[in-house]
């Protein structure tokens, strides 16, 4: 039976090559009968996973079949000792009391940005040794500034004022501000970089703290921190003591400890191809810059 | 003392441009939004841009709509909102179809500079569009156009005819550690 296969695969603890196969023939299978598996890592809950059919009437079908084979669903409160692979997980799964989820047919709205003080302020840091850490700060720029939020990124290191993203921004009216002079700690004279890299750093604190701005990307920041520039316990702190409702984006790789444990959201890049590596093909306008 | 070094970088013209297949897959956070970022760059240097998303559904206004709109590019829902809560699988694949036909068509002709497919993964993952014909119309796409394609379970067959692949990992994640859901201006 495919779906036996699709759930099989999530649940033990180490799928085999072939389960894993057979799960995804599994969810094709089970999408030509209209009936939808997807994991729900995005939520947080990277060991569930969401199992639908369409009509809420085939919902409360697929449900009832579930109940009755009840090697799949532990609806009972009692702590099981099952050592079957197909049993779910000793952690209680956060949907297993809650009843199931009907799907409502959203009808779509203007969102409205709440105000401050009832918005959650997220730290967010973008490491990794990917591209699509400035990258995704910018997408986020666009959002925030199409949200009507003032939102503004302060890039340390970088020199370039005249890429595509600060054309852009001026277009969009906000603010692009290069901090840096393009040396890093690889370059001769690193003194006037470091320099640099704290007068930056003195007047993003200063930002921070006036609260002016709803959305605030600290470009490449983490890179002055390892090079010990710019100091790790004084950023922690400056974030913490943030007005409410004010979201910092972080971007850099090589994102200490201490900054993951501070932040809310924390993304790392991984390269799988890049066409520098694998095809000597430089950075272009447009893409790149 | 250092001189503050100020590159200009010039957009190539099309017949020395590398066009590249990007593909940002991943269950973290970012695939989306660096495809914005992109879009962003992009439009700075007046290129054409254009973004077509799959599996937003075709009401949907979120804060890259509105702002994309300023900088002259316009984001286009093609989908029936978040696939689960559809009722009906044949519309979606319908719908998915629909949009395919519609991109293939701005693959050959050359319209946009770089072309974003949003959620394009989705609809090869459920089988909605066969695989081995979008993969066909990649490679056969002018040399100069970039084209972006996001979501997650990107096959092997896309990751290897892409020429930059990123994986966006979750390390952390406010919903999960914290129960905070999405906020506009972040996530939409």
């Amino acid at each position: 039976m495919p779906g036996r296969s699709a759930i099989a695969a999530r649940r033990s603890a180490k799928p085999s090559a072939s389960l894993v196969e057979g799960a995804l023939v599994g969810r094709r299978h089970l999408a030509d009968s209209c009936i939808l598996v997807r994991d729900c890592t995005s939520f947080g809950m990277p060991d569930d996973f969401c199992v639908a059919a369409r009509a809420p009437v085939e919902n409360d079908a697929l449900i009832a079949a579930l109940l009755c084979h009840h090697t799949f669903i532990n609806m009972s409160d009692s702590e099981s000792d099952r050592t079957d692979p197909l049993a779910p997980p000793e952690r209680r799964s956060p949907t297993a009391r809650r009843k199931a989820p009907v799907p409502k047919r959203k009808k779509p709205g203007p969102y409205r940005v709440p105000p401050r003080s009832q918005r959650h302020g997220l730290v967010i840091v973008n490491t990794g040794n990917g591209k699509g850490k400035t990258t995704a700060a910018l997408g986020l720029l666009l959002r925030a500034s199409g949200r009507g939020m003032r939102a503004g990124m302060f890039q340390f290191v970088k020199s370039l004022t005249n890429g595509g993203e600060h054309r852009a921004a001026e277009r969009l009216g906000v603010e692009i501000v290069s901090l840096g002079d393009g040396c890093t700690i690889e370059s001769a004279d690193t003194a006037d970089a470091s320099a640099l890299a704290q007068a930056g750093w003195a007047r993003v604190r200063d930002l921070i703290a006036a609260g002016e701005y709803d959305v605030l990307i600290l470009d490449e920041l983490t890179l002055p921190i390892k090079w010990g520039w710019v100091d790790d316990a004084e950023v922690i702190s400056a974030l913490g003591a943030r007005p409410a409702g004010t979201h910092v984006v972080i971007t850099g790789r090589h994102a200490s400890q201490e900054l993951i444990d501070a932040a809310d959201l924390v993304t790392d890049m991984t390269v799988i191809k890049h066409p520098l590596r694998e095809q000597n093909i430089r950075a272009q306008a447009g893409v790149d810059v | 003392m250092t001189v503050k070094r100020n590159r200009s970088y010039k957009v190539r013209p099309r017949d020395r441009r590398h066009g590249l297949l990007i593909v940002n897959t991943g269950n973290g956070k970012g695939k989306t939004t660096a495809a914005l970022g992109l879009l962003v760059r992009a439009a700075g240097y007046e290129m054409s841009v254009g973004m077509f998303q799959f599996v937003k559904s075709a009401g949907t206004r979120y804060g890259e709509h509105i702002a994309a709109e300023r900088l002259g590019v316009e984001i286009v829902p093609l989908g029936d909102g978040f696939t689960w809560l559809s009722e009906n699988i044949a519309e979606d694949r319908t719908l998915a179809e629909r949009g395919w036909a519609r991109v293939r068509h701005l693959l050959e002709d050359g319209t946009f500079d770089v072309l974003i497919l949003d959620e394009m993964t989705y609809c090869l993952s459920f089988g909605w569009l066969d695989e081995s014909e979008v993969i066909a119309a990649l490679r056969s796409r002018p040399s100069w156009m970039h084209v972006v394609i996001t979501g997650r379970d990107a096959s092997p067959a896309l990751i290897e005819a892409a020429d930059l692949v990123t994986e966006m990992k979750l390390v952390r994640h406010p919903y999960r550690e914290q129960g905070i859901g999405a906020q506009p201006g972040i996530e939409l």
